[in-house]
């Protein structure tokens, strides 16, 4: 349930999409969903560049033989790196680098709200400026992962926030940049990475119920093909119709 | 009664400000520029797309609160197409609309400057229910701004007995919705921000106020037929802006 290498348990190798071979872009690649979703990526045959706040060599064993670029994307210095290190021509990008804190506002501080805000919110804005060339060239699909939370959440207010703008923001972007590049927005329920511990959860019960990660990647990358809506939720529910009908949520 | 008010020098915060000191409240204003009318008013500048700035506010209100009435109504709007949009005009959007108030609102509860039985009342946009293409940044800073209410409401009634609203307000005849109108636009169908100001005050309870039948109709064509209400405002607005 916990298991954050995907890869070691698929016995049938994944195959190639009709589309074949993509160029896809992942941020938040050096940890939890990324990770996951590079690996089957990797493993599937697309080429993958990679963007994490860690080092190169502070990378887990299992990280797939792909490009990666250390960007801490709460600063504008690190916007502007992510912009000049993507491929000119993307096929697909995922936006997903994020934190969060389970807390309520009377625990927060001031630097935590704003890195918040900036990692999950701005930068998104900011990469989706920076790779809109690109995108258009690839007449690519631009993935933004967003959460259940995006609703309002009274445990995680400054995290709904950041989601619930970035639901907004993709909503209407979508519309501007429709027949040019596809905008999706994709939100993950509760999932098994390394995020909700260090974000403060630590009921096991929470834990327990909380969706796998590997699950949650294929998820995300069937939410980036194909025909898609804007909102796509992934939950048991959703994973398991998956499973059965082969389509995303 | 005692009010804070950001964006207190134009616009609604203007008409919200006259409404309350007709009704003899003191109103401190958190603003850029300083009200044009009611000299008399205390007036607190304040830049706040920097947050020093705004980390420095709640000394400078110790004396002045706990507040019964707090309105998060500063913003800023800048409309054209995303990818043609400057990056410092992002950058500024998401400082004053969306990090502002969250940030404010956690430097007033930090430092106990929101009274037990006050309000707490943040002004979005009815973007919110219809979407705003030609604004993306706009309108995905409002509704962070709606999921943070919505978020606070529960656990501030419940430990601090604070009301935490939202309100999404539609075009109003104010200078903000004149500089970001497509070109052509008569300003007709806008609503007076006097209105909207009352409706809001008058609306003690609600979790979103949707004020004016304007806006209650757009929320209303929004909720029943997203898809096809982002479609209009991207025929109303986005097409005259490219
Ligand atoms: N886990 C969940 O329950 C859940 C549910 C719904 C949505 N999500 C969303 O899914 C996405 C991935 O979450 P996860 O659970 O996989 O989280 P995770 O395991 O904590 O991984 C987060 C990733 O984001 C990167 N990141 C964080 N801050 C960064 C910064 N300042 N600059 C650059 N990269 C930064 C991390 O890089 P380093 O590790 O190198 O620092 C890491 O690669 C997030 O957007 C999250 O909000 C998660």
């Amino acid at each position: 349930m916990l298991d954050t290498h995907p890869m070691q348990d698929h016995d049938q190798p994944l195959q190639l999409p009709p589309q074949g071979r993509q160029t896809w872009l992942v941020t938040g690649a050096s940890a939890g969903i990324g990770l996951a979703v590079c690996q089957i990526l990797h493993a599937a045959g697309h080429d993958v560049t990679g963007f994490g706040r860690r080092q190169a060599q502070d990378l887990p064993a299992g990280f797939p033989d792909i490009a990666y670029h250390t960007v801490d994307l709460a600063t504008s210095q690190g916007c502007d790196l992510l912009a000049a290190r993507a491929p000119h021509r993307l096929d697909r990008a995922l936006l997903n680098a994020g934190l969060g804190y389970y807390r309520p506002l009377c625990r927060e501080t001031p630097q935590a709200i704003s890195d918040v805000l900036a990692v999950n919110l701005l930068a998104p804005m900011m990469a989706a400026h920076g790779l809109f060339g690109a995108l258009l060239a690839g007449q690519g699909v631009l993935g933004l992962v967003g959460s259940t939370a995006y609703r309002g959440a009274a445990g995680m207010p400054v995290y709904a926030a950041s989601k619930a703008g970035l639901d907004g923001f993709g909503r209407s972007l979508r519309s501007e940049w429709q027949g040019r590049v596809d905008v999706r927005v994709i939100h993950p329920g509760p999932t098994a990475t390394g995020m909700a511990m260090r974000a403060g959860l630590t009921s096991p019960l929470a834990l327990r119920m909380m969706l796998p990660v590997d699950a949650v990647a294929a998820g995300v990358i069937a939410a980036m093909q194909g025909q898609g809506r804007l909102r796509q939720r992934i939950s048991f529910g959703a994973i398991l119709r998956h499973k059965i009908t082969g389509r995303a949520a | 009664m005692r009010v804070l008010i950001t964006g207190g020098s134009d616009g609604l915060g203007a008409a919200v400000v006259r409404h309350l000191t007709q009704a003899g409240a003191q109103v401190w204003i958190i603003d850029k520029t300083a009200p044009q009318t009611h000299q008399s008013l205390r007036f607190l500048p304040c830049d706040l797309a920097q947050p020093d700035d705004l980390a420095g506010l709640p000394a400078r209100l110790q004396q002045a609160g706990p507040f019964d009435l707090v309105v998060m109504s500063a913003g800023i709007n800048a409309v054209g197409p995303f990818e043609a949009m400057p990056l410092a005009t992002i950058r500024n959007l998401h400082a004053i609309n969306c990090a502002a108030p969250i940030l404010l609102a956690q430097h007033l509860l930090a430092q106990d400057l929101i009274a037990a039985g006050g309000r707490l009342v943040f002004i979005a946009s009815v973007s919110h229910f219809t979407g705003y293409p030609g604004a993306s940044v706009y309108a995905g800073g409002k509704d962070a701004l709606v999921a943070f209410a919505r978020s606070l409401r529960r656990p501030f009634w419940a430990d601090h007995r604070i009301t935490v609203q939202v309100a999404t307000p539609g075009p109003m005849r104010t200078a903000h919705a004149a500089r970001h109108a497509p070109p052509g636009s008569t300003g007709r169908g806008r609503a007076c921000p006097d209105h909207i100001a009352r409706a809001i005050l008058r609306s003690k309870r609600r979790a979103v106020i949707v004020p004016g039948v304007a806006s209650q109709a757009m929320a209303l064509f929004g909720r029943l037929f997203p898809v096809q209400a982002t479609q209009a405002m991207r025929k109303m607005l986005y097409e005259r802006l490219v």
